[in-house]
């Protein structure tokens, strides 16, 4: 906490070194972030950059909350444009048809040590789930990715959202049901 | 005794996030329900399946968003003009809270008897603690938590910074002084002082001395206190002076200051810096002069940074534009145009105006040619003026 605190200061002093510290630590997950809503790796790499150009321009303002993570200001920004970008893109795919793409493939084979087999389900399981996401509705996405592809805790997650807590547990179940319903082999 | 067991219950108990008591009726329920318990482990296998999921595309590397950055330097609004910051919302503002509050102190207002002025309005103020309400020659204290409806002509005011709601889009914050006159739930008039607006998207119009602002669904923060118009935007859009600002973007303009036509990118903009200064022999001291020029017919406010927070660099590039290197000008290295850095505070710089600083850095360049030279203004957290190339031979 305290070293993010300190990474923001020297950004506010105009310090570009610093601002790339915080980028080689927050750019993979709002990345990870922003693909998981948008399934696009090319449009991805563009919001993660806008969103830290407006950190960037926005730095100035930010002052430290006690007991609040930097990591939250920061998803709150690539939530806040992202979902507005991802929104007018209004894209939808479906779980069915979509290619495994050889990106898929790929990454499936960065994860580790597998057969080829073994990668291939891999890869075609991230796909399905990608897919099956973008099928989601918008709000129930964001909760699904924050809470459960990020890992987040409920309460972080609905500083994010912007939404309730009881409100972020409902869609989150909601999605589960959902997504189980998407993803199952007969879909 | 069993419960009945939601998707919820089975995802909670997949990641091992129930209760004891709560996990052992879902586990009982799970044994005797046999479709229960194929659902269970479908969850199971998911969750599990969303934990191996690959990991996502890395994000672009840092030379591209640097890249970016140096394009964007020169446009890049300065967020930190809002010397008022947007608060948080106090919890009784939670718009259900207010909803309720207003329909409790429109109904207790019809209830009562109390004498009703013709010119009475449906305007309803939710007023936060410290908040004065001046009517006539009469100034009391507004009741905090219960809703007042206010008249045209109303005045308020405060002691300390206070908050209100007034009528269901606007939420405004006072500053210690401010003097903000009602006029209706589509208009008020800033007499004295700085407040702050949140307006929700409709017509909504803040009138000053200098002429109003309108707003176009937005948050903004309007100051008279230097005998300026001064308009900062937080988000949004709001009119003032015959332009249109957005998020970022400020215009400080007294009356005596007629803006430029069109739009605000027109005048919106920042003082050009200038480098000046003659060919340069080599293991000499290199001597320049970086010049702030308002070029619009708009006041604009400089932060003046003090000497520890110094604020000039140069940056050297070869002819072909490649960089070489870029330095920051200390404080020792300043001849002339101290005056300009003094400490703390703000310096104005008129329509026309400008501020010289001239530098001496001791022989920078180790061998003859062309150079691209430079100059960088940024005082801390500030985005700041970067200055076209100007080329300077170095000479044997």
């Amino acid at each position: 906490m305290d070293a993010d605190r300190d990474l923001m200061v020297r950004i506010q002093a105009g310090d570009r070194r610093a601002f790339e510290s915080l980028y080689s630590r927050y750019g993979p997950p709002v990345m990870r972030f922003l693909y998981r809503l948008c399934a696009d790796r090319v449009f991805a790499e563009d919001l993660t950059q806008d969103v830290f150009l407006k950190v960037w321009r926005a730095a100035a303002g930010w002052r430290p909350i006690p007991g609040a993570r930097l990591s939250t200001w920061l998803f709150q920004i690539a939530k806040h444009h992202g979902w507005n970008e991802i929104a007018k893109r209004s894209r939808r795919a479906h779980v069915r048809g979509s290619p495994l793409t050889s990106d898929a493939v790929a990454r499936a084979a960065d994860h580790g040590a597998e057969g080829p087999g073994e990668r291939l389900a891999r890869a075609e399981w991230a796909q399905r789930v990608d897919a099956a996401l973008q099928g989601l509705s918008p709000k129930l996405r964001l909760v699904f990715v924050l809470v459960r592809i990020e890992g987040l805790p409920f309460a972080e997650a609905a500083s994010i959202a912007g939404i309730p807590v009881g409100t972020v547990k409902s869609r989150a179940a909601a999605a589960e049901v959902a997504l189980r319903r998407l993803l199952r082999p007969e879909a | 005794m069993s419960r009945r067991v939601t998707h919820a219950d089975l995802v909670a108990r997949a990641l091992g996030a129930l209760p004891a008591e709560a996990k052992a009726q879902v586990d009982q329920a799970i044994e005797a329900d046999a479709a229960l318990r194929r659902q269970f482990e479908e969850v199971a296998g998911h969750l599990l399946a969303y934990d191996r999921l690959p990991p996502a595309p890395p994000p672009p590397p840092f030379a591209r968003l640097d890249a970016a950055l140096d394009a964007d330097f020169a446009q890049a609004p300065d967020l930190s003009v809002l010397r008022l910051p947007r608060r948080a919302a106090p919890r009784w503002l939670n718009p259900w809270v207010a909803a309720a509050l207003l329909l409790a102190g429109l109904l207790i207002w019809n209830a009562t008897d109390s004498p009703r002025d013709d010119q009475q309005g449906d305007l309803l103020l939710l007023p936060g603690r410290g908040l004065q309400l001046v009517r006539g020659e009469q100034a009391r204290p507004a009741p905090a938590l219960a809703a007042v409806a206010v008249l045209a002509g109303d005045v308020l005011t405060c002691d300390e910074p206070a908050e209100a709601q007034l009528g269901e889009r606007v939420r405004l914050v006072l500053d210690a002084g401010a003097r903000l006159r009602i006029e209706n739930a589509e208009r008020v008039t800033l007499e004295a002082g700085r407040a702050w607006f949140e307006v929700r998207p409709g017509a909504f119009e803040v009138g000053t001395a200098h002429g109003p602002v309108r707003v176009l669904g937005t948050a903004f923060e309007v100051d008279l206190r230097t005998g300026a118009l001064d308009v900062a935007v937080a988000h949004g859009r709001v009119a003032a002076g015959g332009h249109e600002l957005s998020a970022g973007q400020r215009l400080v303009a007294s009356s005596s200051i007629e803006p430029d036509e069109g739009r605000a990118g027109a005048w919106f903009q920042r003082p050009s810096l200038i480098v000046a200064g003659g060919p340069a022999r080599l293991g000499e001291p290199l001597r320049l002069v970086l010049r702030l020029e308002n070029r619009t017919s708009t006041l604009l406010t400089l932060p003046a940074p003090s000497d520890a927070r110094f604020a000039f660099w140069l940056h050297f590039a070869d002819a072909e534009g490649q960089p070489i290197r870029e330095i920051p000008i200390l404080p020792a290295q300043i001849v002339a145009g101290r005056e300009f850095l003094r400490a703390g505070g703000e310096a104005e710089l008129r329509p026309g105006a400008t501020r010289e600083v001239t530098v001496e850095i001791p022989a920078p360049f180790t061998s003859a040619g062309t150079y691209l030279c430079r100059a960088l203004y940024r005082p801390a957290g500030r985005p700041g003026v970067l200055s076209d190339a100007r080329p300077i031979e170095v000479r044997e």
